[in-house]
Parts: C-alpha cells; sequence; structure tokens
C-alpha cells in the first residue's frame, strides 16, 4: 500500500456505511435507487482497490468487478436522477441499461474498451499497473456526456421558476461538478499518485446523500445503527493499526521476547477489543444524540398506552392525551374535540383549565371534512393554503387565530374522525416537524381507541341504567342507587318523591301512543331540568316516576315536588293541537329518611302509600307521608271494592239527555238503543264486564254534545248545508267538553271521542284509522250508524234492518271496523239481538 | 407568509393549488363553498344596520329565507348609509373604502366599504389571476421577484389603484412607475415614464383596462417616432444592453417588413391582464402588438375581483369566495327592465343553463355591504366546465353591460338620465331620442344618438349633424368626467348622431303600437326604425362613420 491507499478504503467505507444506514430506510423509488448507485460504486472502488493490492483470487477478476461498477455508474446515477425528480417518463434509461450491460460483455470477452492493465512489479517491490486504451474508450465517453447532457437538461427544465425544485437539485448539480472536476484533475501531473477521482466521487456520493436529507427522504438518525458503528469502528481500527502494528510487532518480539505467533495473536485480540471498545464508546455517544430521545418517546407512549388502557372514563384519557402530547411535542396549548355522537365535535379537554371554552365544529366545518378526507396531521400554515380553508368563515378563522394553532392531528380509526387535537406553537417559535407529526400520530392512534372503547362502555352503560324513551334512569338503576345513597347520607338526610301520572292510560286513549310517548318526554325534560345536579330522576315504570334527592328534607323536597306538578300542568297548555289536550296531572308522594324511614325498603314503602294516599284523595295532588297516611292506606287497600261512579251520575245524564229529547226527540231513545246494542256488541267479542259496561255508558252520552247544536239544524228536514254539517260534526267535541266536567266518567271518552271516526282514516274528528281508534269506538260507530238507519229521523225515513245490515256489510273496511261489522250482522241474523225499533217507526213506511 | 416567501419553500405545483385549485372543484362543492360562506354573511348582513335597514325587522335564518326576505337591490338602496360612511350600521368594521362614479351627473361618487376579510379575498384572487395569466397550462406559472409591471389603471381610491398595493403585498414585483410616483403623474406621464423606465429594466407584465391598454401599446409607436433623431449612443444610454439589442434587430426587421416598431419586437412579456368592459374589441389588437393575448379578469369597486379567464383565454370562472352568485336570466332582466315593480327570479351558479344570458347579482361574502346586489354586468354562461381548461364549474363569458347602460371602453356609465339631462342642458331643440351602443368598422364601441329636431326650429336654427355632435359632446363632458376622461386619455370621441326626419318617432309608435326604448333597442328595432323612417317619409339617413 502506498501512502493514499487509505483514500479508496475510506471510500469503501463511506459506501459501506450509506449502504447500511439506507437499508433501514422506508423504502421508496428514489431509496432504491440510491441504495443501487451505492451497490455500483461499492463496486468500482472496491473492485479497484482490491486489483491493486493483487487480493486473492486474480488481478483479472477484480478488475472486471470495478469495470461493471465503472460502466454502469452513468446509468445508477441517471436512475437515481430520475426518480429523485419523480419523473415517470424513462428518458431511455432502460437503452442506457442494455447499452452499458452489453458494453460490459463486449469488453469482457474483447476488451475493446477498457484492457486488463499490465502489472509491473519494480525492484522495490512497488507495483504498477498500466493501462493502454485505445479510441473505442470514446464511445463509452460520448454516452456517459450524453447522459449528464440528459440530466442538465432535465435540471434547467425541472428548476425553471421553481426555486423549491431548484434548490432540491442544487447539491445534485455540485455533486456532478465536483466529480467531473474530480476527474479532469486527477490528469493532471501534479496530482499523479493521489487519488482524486476516488475523493471526488466519495463527496459525489455525499452530496446525493445531502440531497435526499434535504428533500426529507432520510433520518439523521438511521445512520445511527448498530451495524454503521461496527463499520466505522472498523475502519478507524484499521487505519490505527495499519500504522502501529510494525512498531507493536517489533515491540512484542523485540521488548517482550515473544514468539510470531503469539504477537500476531496478541494483536489481533488487541483489535478486537480496540474495535469492540470503539463500538461501545460511539453507540453511547450516538445514543445520546440521537437514539435516546426516541427511547424517551418510546417509554412515554407506552406509560400513555398503559394508563389510557386502565382507565374507560373519557375525561381522564384525554387528560392523560393532553399531558403526553405536552410532554412528546412540547406543544404550548392543547385542544381537544371529540366527536359527541351526532358529528359535532365539541371541546372537550384544554392542556390548561384556563383555555377551556364552548367550542364547537359542526360535521360541514372545512377543518372536520379536510381531516375526514386526509391522513396524518397538517400544519396550520397548510391548512391555510387548501380550499377547504377557502371555505371558512372569518369568525373561524379569527378563533384558531386567537388560539395561535399551529398544528391539527386527527384521532382516526380509518376512515372514523372521533376527534381532533389542536395544537398552539411550541416554545421559541420553534416549528413541528416529521418526528412530531410521527409522535403526535402515535398518541392520537392510541387515545383514539381508548375514546371509542370508552364511548362505547359508556353508551352501554347508559342504555343499561337508563330508560330509552325518556332518558332517565331506570328502576334497575334506581334500586342500586338508592341503597347507595341511603348509605352515604345515613347522618343526613334522603328524600324520595313518586310521581304518578293520572288517568295516563285514558291520555294514550284519546291521543293515541305517540302523544303519550311525547308527554312522557317533555315531563322527563321538565324533571331533570328540575333535579338539575340535585338529585336523580327515575322512571319507575310506563307512568311512575321517582326523584331521589339527597340531603333534602320532607320540606324541600316537597316544594320541589310542587314545582314540577306546576311545570307539568303549564306544559299541558304549550301545545298547538287541534284539539285541547287532556289536562296530565301527577300524584306525588314523599318520604324522607332517617324523619320517616329507617331502612331504603321502608322509604320506598313509605313513599308508596303517600302516592295512592293522593291517589285516593282525587289525584293531582302532593301528599307527604305520615302515620296516619299510612295507617288509612292500608286499611282502605283491605275493603277495595269498584265504585261504579255511573250510579253517582246517572240522573245527571239521564237529565241532559232528557234536555236533548226537547230539541231532538230521537237522540234520547237512539242514546239508549246504542248503549244497548254496544253492551251486546261489546260481549259478543269477548270484551271484559268493565269493558262493557264503559262502553254502555259511553253509548248513553255518545251523542250528549248535540244539546249545543242548533234546534233548526237538529231537525232539518232536508240535506243540511256544508256549513251546517260542519256545526253537527262539532257535536263530538261538546260531548267531550261536557263529560270532562264528570271527572270520574272520563274513561268513556276515547269512545266517544272516536265514535265518529272511519275506519279507513276519513272520518273526524281526528281522522285515525284502523286499531288506532279504540275498540270502544269502533263498536260504537257500527251500532249507532246501523241505529240511526233503523230509526226514522227528521230528513229521513226509517231504513229496513235487512237493508241497514247490507249498508253494514258493504261498508265494512271503509266505515266499520270489518271484523265488528260482520259480528254485529251475525248477531242481528240469528236472532241473539233483539232489535229495538221505536213503535212510530215501526208504523211508518221504511225504506228499502 | 408573502407570496415571494412561498416560491422559495414551496413548489410550482403546490403553489399553483393554492391559489387557482379552485379550478379543480366540482359543481357539488364549489357550491358547498358558496352556499356555506353565504350563511356567515347571512348572519353578519342581517344583524347590521345596513342589513335591518333593507330587511324591515326581518331575520332569515336559512339561504332560502334570505332570497325570499332580501329584494333585489341596486346603490340607491344603500346610498343613505354608505354615502355618509355609518360604519357603525355595516355588517363589518371596513378597512378602507373605495370610490367611482355613479350614473354620470345624476350623482357624483358611490362609495364601497371594504373589510379585511374582503381584503385577503381580493389579494388572493388577484394573486390567482396573476399565477394563470403567466401559466401555458395547469400547475404552470411564471413569475419571479425580479420582474416588472407596467400599468394602466386608475390610481386609490378606484378600486383599480387597489390592485398594485394588493400585489406589492405578497411580491416585490417593480412598477413601471412605481406606485407612489404615479399617483402625482397625469396619465401620459406615467406611460412615458413606464415605458422609459421599461426600456432600461424590461417589462414582463402589463394590466389595465382593456382600452387603455391598447392606446398605452399605440403610444409607443408615438414615443419611437418622437426619438428618431436620438443616436445610438443617447438610446444606449436609455435602453438596457439586452433591449438595445433587440431594438436594432427589431429595427432592421420592421424596415424589411415596413410595419412600425411593436412592443413585441423590445419586450416578451410573461403576464397581460386586463379587465373593464369591451376587451373584446381590443383583444386581437394587443395580441398583434404584444405577441401574448391578454387574459381578462373580472372585478369591480362592489363586488371586488370576482372571475377570471384561464390560459385557455376561452371564459372565465367566478372565484368562489368573494361573492355569492345569483343570476337573472335574460328574459326576466327585460321584463324588470320594461316593470321596475317586477320581482325577476334568481339562479344559482348550479342552474346556469350554458348559452343562456344572466345579468349578475352579488352578495359580497365576508362581510360586505351589498346583498342582491345589481352590478349591472350580464354574462352569457358558455358551457359548464371545459375539456380544455379540466374544469367542471360554469364558464362565462362577458357580454355587455345591462341594457339601460351604455358603457364605452369601461370608462363611462350613460343612463338615459344622464343623455336627457344633457339634451336640456344643451338647448337643442331635440323633440326625441334614442340612443344605442354600437361599433364602428373598426371595432370600436360609439354611442350612437338617434335624435329627431323640432321641425319648426330647422328653419331658425343651424343644427347640422357636427353642430349637435359639438354641443352635445361639450355638455356630456360637463355632466360626467368619466365621459371627459374617455376623450383626455384616449383621445376618442365616442358620440356618432343621425339626424332622422321629423316625425319618425311618431310614426314608428303608429306601426308598431309602442315607443321605441330610448336606451338600447335591439338590433331588429333600430332597423325597423330606420325602415318606418325610410320607408314612410323617404327622407336621407345621415351617414354614419
Amino acid at each position: 500500500m502506498t501512502n493514499y491507499s487509505w483514500v479508496p478504503v475510506l471510500a469503501l467505507f463511506g459506501y459501506l456505511f450509506l449502504l447500511l444506514a439506507f437499508a433501514s430506510a422506508k423504502r421508496t423509488k428514489v431509496i432504491y435507487s440510491f441504495i443501487l448507485l451505492q451497490v455500483i460504486m461499492i463496486l468500482w472502488t472496491g473492485g479497484s482497490f482490491l486489483m491493486r493490492i493483487r487480493f486473492w483470487p486474480s488481478v483479472n477478476l477484480w478488475h472486471y468487478v470495478s469495470i461493471a461498477g465503472i460502466l454502469l455508474t452513468p446509468f445508477g446515477f441517471f436512475n437515481f436522477f430520475l426518480a429523485f425528480l419523480e419523473e415517470k417518463r424513462s428518458h431511455g434509461k432502460n437503452f442506457w441499461l442494455l447499452f452499458f450491460v452489453l458494453a460490459y460483455l463486449v469488453n469482457l470477452f474483447t476488451e475493446v474498451f477498457i484492457p486488463t492493465p499490465q502489472v509491473i512489479e519494480d525492484a522495490a517491490g512497488n507495483v504498477c499497473f498500466i493501462y493502454t486504451y485505445h479510441w473505442p474508450i470514446y464511445i463509452l465517453f460520448a454516452a456517459a456526456a450524453v447522459i449528464v447532457f440528459q440530466i442538465l437538461r432535465l435540471f434547467i427544465q425541472y428548476s425553471r421558476g421553481d426555486a423549491l425544485i431548484a434548490r432540491q437539485l442544487r447539491p445534485i448539480l455540485v455533486g456532478i461538478v465536483l466529480v467531473v472536476l474530480g476527474n479532469m484533475i486527477s490528469t493532471f501531473p501534479v496530482f499523479a499518485g493521489i487519488p482524486v477521482d476516488v475523493l471526488s466521487g466519495i463527496l459525489f456520493v455525499y452530496s446525493l446523500f445531502y440531497a435526499l436529507y434535504r428533500k426529507r427522504m432520510f433520518r439523521l438518525t438511521l445512520l445511527a445503527s448498530r451495524a454503521n458503528c461496527y463499520v466505522v469502528a472498523i475502519l478507524i481500527c484499521m487505519l490505527i493499526f495499519y500504522q502501529q502494528i510494525p512498531w507493536l510487532r517489533t515491540f512484542f518480539l523485540q521488548n517482550l521476547k515473544l514468539n510470531e505467533a503469539f504477537s500476531i495473536l496478541l494483536i489481533s485480540m488487541m483489535m478486537i477489543g480496540t474495535i469492540y471498545l470503539l463500538y461501545l464508546i460511539m453507540k453511547r455517544f450516538l445514543d445520546i444524540l440521537f437514539v435516546k430521545e426516541e427511547q424517551i418517546q418510546a417509554e412515554t407512549l407506552k406509560n400513555f398506552s398503559y394508563s389510557v388502557s386502565r382507565t374507560l372514563k373519557k375525561q381522564t384519557i384525554l387528560l392523560e392525551l393532553t399531558d403526553v402530547i405536552q410532554n412528546m411535542v412540547s406543544a404550548q396549548r392543547v385542544f381537544v374535540c371529540i366527536d359527541d355522537g351526532s358529528g359535532r365535535y365539541v371541546m372537550e379537554q384544554t392542556a390548561s383549565p384556563l383555555d377551556q371554552q364552548s367550542f364547537s365544529m359542526n360535521q360541514d366545518h372545512p377543518l372536520v371534512r379536510y381531516l375526514q378526507t386526509h391522513d396524518g396531521c397538517i400544519l396550520m400554515r397548510d391548512f391555510c393554503r387548501t380550499n377547504d380553508y377557502r371555505s371558512m368563515w372569518e369568525t373561524e378563522k379569527q378563533q384558531l387565530r386567537s388560539w395561535k394553532i399551529e398544528c391539527f392531528a386527527p384521532m382516526k380509526d380509518s376512515s372514523d374522525l372521533v376527534g381532533i387535537v389542536m395544537l398552539s406553537g411550541k416554545p421559541k417559535g420553534k416549528p413541528y416537524n416529521s418526528d412530531d407529526f410521527s409522535a403526535l400520530m402515535s398518541v392520537n392512534s392510541v387515545c383514539t381507541m381508548a375514546v371509542k372503547n370508552s364511548r362505547m362502555y359508556e353508551q352501554a352503560y347508559d342504555e343499561a341504567r337508563k330508560d330509552e324513551l325518556t332518558g332517565l334512569y331506570n328502576r334497575k338503576c334506581f334500586y342500586e342507587t338508592i341503597q347507595e345513597q341511603f348509605d352515604s347520607y345515613k347522618e343526613q338526610s334522603l328524600a324520595l318523591v313518586m310521581m304518578d301520572i293520572d288517568d295516563f292510560k285514558l291520555y294514550n286513549q284519546l291521543y293515541g301512543a305517540k302523544e303519550g310517548d311525547r308527554a312522557l318526554q317533555r315531563l322527563a325534560d321538565i324533571m331533570r331540568a328540575t333535579t338539575a345536579d340535585r338529585g336523580m330522576a327515575f322512571r319507575m315504570t310506563g307512568k311512575e316516576f321517582a326523584i331521589l334527592l339527597p340531603g333534602y328534607d320532607l320540606y324541600s323536597a316537597k316544594i320541589l315536588a310542587e314545582s314540577v306538578c306546576a311545570q307539568v300542568k303549564r306544559m299541558n297548555g304549550s301545545h298547538d293541537h287541534l284539539y285541547q289536550l287532556k289536562t296530565m296531572t301527577l300524584s306525588c308522594g314523599i318520604c324522607a329518611a332517617p324523619y320517616l324511614a329507617s331502612t331504603p325498603e321502608e322509604l320506598i314503602t313509605n313513599t308508596d302509600l303517600a302516592v295512592y294516599s293522593a291517589k285516593r284523595s282525587g289525584k293531582n295532588t302532593v301528599v307527604m307521608y305520615s302515620e296516619d297516611v299510612g295507617l288509612r292506606e292500608e286499611k282502605t287497600s283491605q275493603g277495595k271494592a269498584r265504585v261504579s261512579y255511573y250510579d253517582t251520575y246517572a240522573s245527571t245524564i239521564y237529565a241532559l239527555t232528557a234536555a236533548i229529547d226537547t230539541k231532538d226527540h230521537y237522540t234520547f231513545s237512539h242514546s239508549q238503543n246504542v248503549a244497548y246494542y254496544a253492551g251486546e256488541l261489546a260481549r259478543a267479542f269477548g270484551l271484559n264486564q268493565e269493558c262493557i259496561d264503559t262502553v254502555k255508558e259511553a253509548g248513553l252520552l255518545h251523542d250528549i254534545g248535540k244539546i249545543g247544536i242548533p234546534e233548526d239544524i237538529l231537525n232539518k228536514p232536508g240535506k243540511l248545508t256544508v256549513e251546517e254539517y260542519e256545526i253537527m260534526k262539532s257535536h263530538v267535541e261538546n260531548s267531550i267538553g261536557i263529560i270532562r266536567h264528570l271527572p270520574s266518567l272520563d274513561y268513556v271518552i276515547p269512545a266517544v271521542l272516536a265514535h265518529h271516526e272511519r275506519y279507513d282514516g276519513h272520518g273526524y274528528p281526528r281522522q285515525i284509522a284502523g286499531e288506532d281508534i279504540p275498540v270502544m269506538g269502533r263498536i260504537l260507530c257500527v251500532v249507532d250508524s246501523f241505529d240511526a238507519m233503523v230509526s226514522r229521523r227528521s230528513y229521513k225515513q226509517a231504513m229496513s234492518v235487512e237493508r241497514a245490515l247490507s249498508i253494514l256489510e258493504e261498508e265494512k273496511g271503509r266505515q266499520f271496523d270489518p271484523k265488528l261489522a260482520e259480528l254485529f250482522i251475525r248477531l242481528v241474523r240469528s236472532g241473539n239481538l233483539a232489535i229495538r225499533i221505536a213503535q212510530e217507526d215501526a208504523e211508518q213506511p221504511q225504506q228499502t | 407568509m408573502r407570496f415571494q416567501e412561498k416560491l422559495r419553500l414551496y413548489s410550482k405545483a403546490e403553489i399553483w393549488e393554492e391559489y387557482c385549485g379552485f379550478l379543480n372543484m366540482n359543481l357539488e362543492e364549489y357550491m358547498a363553498m358558496q352556499k356555506r360562506l353565504v350563511m356567515e354573511e347571512i348572519a353578519l348582513w342581517s344583524g347590521s344596520g345596513l342589513g335591518q335597514h333593507i330587511l324591515k325587522g326581518k331575520v332569515p335564518h336559512t339561504l332560502e329565507e334570505f332570497r325570499q326576505m332580501v329584494p333585489l337591490t341596486t346603490y340607491d338602496d344603500y346610498a343613505d348609509i354608505l354615502l355618509g360612511k355609518q360604519t357603525d350600521l355595516l355588517p363589518a368594521e371596513p378597512v378602507l373604502w373605495i370610490q367611482t362614479t355613479w350614473e354620470g351627473g345624476m350623482h357624483p361618487t358611490k362609495v364601497a366599504p371594504y373589510t379585511k376579510g374582503m381584503l385577503d379575498t381580493y389579494k388572493h384572487n388577484m394573486m390567482a389571476c396573476f399565477i394563470i395569466a403567466t401559466g401555458k397550462g395547469r400547475g404552470d406559472f411564471d413569475i419571479s421577484v425580479t420582474d416588472h409591471m407596467l400599468y394602466a389603471l386608475a390610481p386609490l381610491p378606484y378600486a383599480t389603484g387597489l390592485m398594485p398595493l394588493l400585489l406589492h403585498d405578497e411580491i416585490d414585483i417593480e412598477y413601471l412607475p412605481a406606485v407612489k410616483d404615479a399617483v402625482t403623474m397625469s396619465f401620459s406621464e406615467r406611460n412615458k415614464k413606464g415605458f422609459k423606465l421599461g426600456l432600461k429594466k424590461g417589462i414582463e407584465y402589463f394590466f389595465g383596462l382593456g382600452s387603455v391598454t391598447y392606446f398605452v401599446s399605440r403610444s409607443l409607436e408615438s414615443m419611437q417616432k418622437s426619438s428618431k433623431s436620438d443616436s445610438l449612443a443617447e438610446k444606449a444610454a436609455h435602453f438596457s444592453p439586452k433591449i438595445l439589442a433587440r431594438y436594432l434587430r427589431a429595427k432592421s426587421r420592421c424596415k424589411k417588413e415596413g410595419r412600425a416598431l411593436m412592443p413585441k419586437d423590445l419586450f416578451t412579456l410573461k403576464g397581460f391582464m386586463c379587465a373593464g368592459t369591451d376587451n373584446w374589441c381590443y383583444r386581437d389588437d394587443l395580441e398583434e402588438l404584444w405577441g401574448i393575448r391578454p387574459m381578462e379578469i373580472f372585478a369591480g369597486t362592489e363586488p371586488t375581483c370576482i372571475g377570471t379567464e384561464t390560459w385557455s383565454r376561452n371564459g372565465m370562472y367566478f372565484f368562489p369566495d368573494a361573492c355569492f352568485y345569483e343570476f337573472i336570466p335574460e328574459q326576466e332582466m327585460w321584463r324588470s327592465l320594461d316593470d321596475p315593480s317586477y320581482v325577476p327570479r334568481t339562479f344559482l351558479m348550479d342552474e346556469v343553463v350554458p348559452g343562456e344570458k344572466y345579468e349578475i347579482v352579488i352578495t359580497v361574502l365576508k362581510g360586505g355591504a351589498f346583498a342582491r346586489y345589481r352590478v349591472g354586468d350580464v354574462y352569457r354562461c358558455i358551457a359548464v366546465g371545459s375539456r380544455e381548461d379540466g374544469t367542471a364549474i360554469p364558464r362565462f363569458s362577458y357580454v355587455d353591460r345591462v341594457p339601460n347602460v351604455i358603457d364605452i371602453a369601461g370608462f363611462t356609465r350613460i343612463t338615459e338620465n344622464s343623455i336627457r339631462n344633457a339634451i336640456e342642458l344643451s338647448g337643442l331643440q331635440i323633440t326625441d331620442w334614442f340612443a344605442a351602443k354600437e361599433y364602428t368598422a373598426k371595432n370600436r364601441p360609439q354611442l350612437h344618438l338617434y335624435v329627431e329636431l323640432d321641425r319648426h326650429s330647422l328653419t331658425s336654427a343651424a343644427l347640422g349633424r357636427e353642430i349637435l355632435k359639438e354641443h352635445l359632446g361639450v355638455y356630456f363632458k360637463y355632466l360626467d368626467s368619466d365621459y371627459s376622461d374617455l376623450q383626455k386619455i384616449l383621445g376618442v370621441d365616442p358620440l356618432n348622431i343621425t339626424i332622422v326626419k321629423c316625425g319618425a318617432f311618431e310614426a314608428y309608435r303608429r306601426r308598431y303600437k309602442t315607443a321605441i326604448r330610448r336606451i338600447n333597442p335591439d338590433a331588429h328595432a333600430i332597423s325597423d326604425f330606420l325602415t318606418v323612417e325610410g320607408s314612410t317619409f323617404n327622407v336621407r339617413q345621415e351617414e354614419k362613420t
């Protein structure tokens, strides 16, 4: 080896160093092309070096290896340049590969381009390699020149007017200049013996490496790999021992008097030891420089994952998230917005409580839209350059500016945007870099799953504890909670209010189940708002509710219960309806521990008794439990009997129908007939005795509203005009208006209200259809029509029974319930139902 | 970050995408942006004193309600508040007020407030125009900090004066002459100075009203003639070496071809933009003079910069974030012109039909004062999208001002009122008249006034066509400073007069049972009128020039 023989060694190690570093880099087209170039350069330099030291097996072999490297270098560089520019067209790349491979093969067999050098060894043992070139070598030079020309043309084309690309390409241009200069000056006599061309090759490759680094295609930390540390350690050792081995050998042989073999062994051991020591020192140093930070980050991420996996509380997870983000990327302010389930991203957590604000973004917010369709973090300055930013309102832009937001990180699970993390700037104006983005995305992906899990858990937890319709806590939750609260408030007080909606079944029959559900929801809203965070509201059964009030005494609980009752009353008048809704009222019972109960069970039982007392006291009242209430309710329950309220009002009803008789004498007997027919039809239909009694009472009262219809309309001989018919139709509402004043008879209202509804939905007043019409209303509809047909009226003669039955037959499924109409026809025809026809009607000629 | 910094940090493709990305939108995305931004404006405008002045207590919450509740407006609806600059009644704090002339003679000026949001959008959209003007296709542009711009625009407080200021906010290109110097110069001084500096430093961009850019371009010819006596040494002192070389080459070429020196012989423009009306009259000539076809942009005092053509120079696109656009179909426009009480229907951008003409109605976004405002411009929808441009949004061409206004070369807006005032002030015995915007044989716009004189005055006063032209011209100039500028700046007298035979108007009325429209009757009506006049009275029609 000459004094400069370390230069190719250095070059070789330099290439190996980069090759190993890039072997662990993320593989892209440009990285692959750079690796290929490294391999080609290693072939060139390595082959040349091994040839010059006449390494085993032969000079020729290493010569051909180096020639392969030399010939493929223009292609390798051209390939790299195209990949760097992300150029899609090949620009004859494959042609050049074929050309140089062919040139190599031709040279291999003919040595027409670069012949094998002549090795001359002088007396002093110095070796000289003599190359004899002929004109065909200029073909290769010309080809290389064409490639350089192509590269320069592309360089100009790409960098014209694009400062960014020009800057990215600049190191490559410098590399080209260096390699050309290096090869040129190596021919100057003054540089004879100095491998300037090899040196320029090293600089060339490192300029390409710098270009990749500038383009952010390579992270410097990759250089700190274990393999690279070994390569460098070996290189340094070789350089050290290359100089020191003669001295050491002399020292061992002469001073220590060791034999030759032992000296070599000792030197080898020293060399291995030094390499290992150097490796350890370098590894430690690089770890401090690069890896330690990554290790800290990995540790932080691990701790974060562990923390969030231990909890299902969203707030705890988000608190951990803001903490870890501040630790990892040093953001000064962190804002976290989470999807509330309806597509609204609500600010739920901030790094500082002082930053907490009422802020949310809807699904059409441009930032939300952008993050839904793009992956990864985005800097504010880049977001400002998108079309989505142009869609933002000035106030929205101002809001983000006021928080000094610099970066957005989505919390995404595949395409589902769970949340958005917004970060303000870093201390001292440091910019966010790709490492920060990686850290943020790692943290966010962990957090996204945790938030999703917590959301699912909360949803399941809520579903298990809450009533689906009203959103109040359910009965199961009530029993769990009352025990807990009783224990917690043993030393203080715990009040329980139970509320039962008065006549809710009637409400449902009157207005349908949907309206009933709406009423329950409104009631629940009132209870929730009134209770707020002072207690808990529960739905115990369909129409029973409870409010548990920790720390409340009886008096405070009574005020709250009365407030709820008052709001419910007001609620009745606050909705637009075609007709006046029945007033919804509540019967409330209150009890409180420890004053009147010593166990949770006793508290519940006593409150229940108070509710019964309220019901018995005429409903719509608040009763506080006392011992008297308890005793009274116990007695009542023992001697419970059904009371027919009809008996109480029979005389009133008779008086009212008699009053109609003075205006329209058909109605009085008609009502009695309808009651009779309805009772019989209900019985035949299989309804129980209570329903039969109800439908009969409804039959008696169904036309009571006709008392309000002008006599001239009631008794008009001819056909009614449209206006008159409208007035006539109002008798249904009139009937309800009268019956409402007989509170204990209000159970007949659904039947009365529905007796002019048609099965096909074209009746009045509510135009409900089919099974939505209460069964008693459908019964009344059939029998009312039948009796009207077979009776004489001011405007018509009585119809024959057979004719009336055939009309029932024709209209079933349209006006009448088909089953009931069929049943009624059968009853009449079989003689199981006696027809009641007034004497005068029987004497009159009948219509057929 | 300024545009010139972006040139260093981002690739061309990224910069193009940022400014011109709206051209990549499909119609659905475009409308989503429009509808989202207008909701902000609805909230701001409806809550302001100005909005309530027009809404009279109503508050729209949706776009549909907004279009129902807010009537179509004109400047008269805003004049009380805007002319008084009552900023507390505006939807947002204005940063500056831009001024323009109103209907000549009736009102001196009209002013429009500009908010910060509007100015930011204006700047962004101006840069988009600038980028597109210098490009040869999608993703391409050629702008450098060392470039020079020759501009032929009025300074502040006119809207055109904003453009150099806004561009200067983004990039340090040099204006020829510098904006601060130009303000104090007369129009011709500015041109001369601009060209002189251009000869030294080069001109890469040229921007101005179409008519003005044409006049400025022609003035190079006269400057050239006046400097013929300069020696080569003197020329070398004024010209940059590069331009001197080009000059010498061009001289011999022009001599060979027997033509005058043209700007294209000396300068290679990267971008050429023009604004205003009647640009189509000058575009071919300008292309001939500069070797590059001017790209038309659409801007105004009230609407800001709202649209631009592309590299294909074949129709323009409206920016989605400057204004919310509605379109009145031509038939509806005519109906509302005939019957001012009629409320014409409007259509949105996704409802326009290719081939149809529309009067544009704008709601200025970002706290702008004007809502459902009839700017007075008519556009034709050429197509929805373009394969050549790779776009999917509607493409328009500018037609002209609305028919009741005659705009000559983007300078003056002549209405029925302004002509009536001029006639009354002139004291000429004109009994009836109508006016139409027509084009000369050289394709230049002119105001053609058809007048009928009082038959009794014919014997007592000299009322030749030239006398009438002279007379009326004086009063047009007196009443309308823009009309005066037309002559002063461009050296153009746009007035042409035809004296029709006494009784011609009455004959037309008798024949067609209606009077001919005073301003811009359609070409068929004019032809019918002249036929009636010719056939019934057999009177020689005044020779038109």
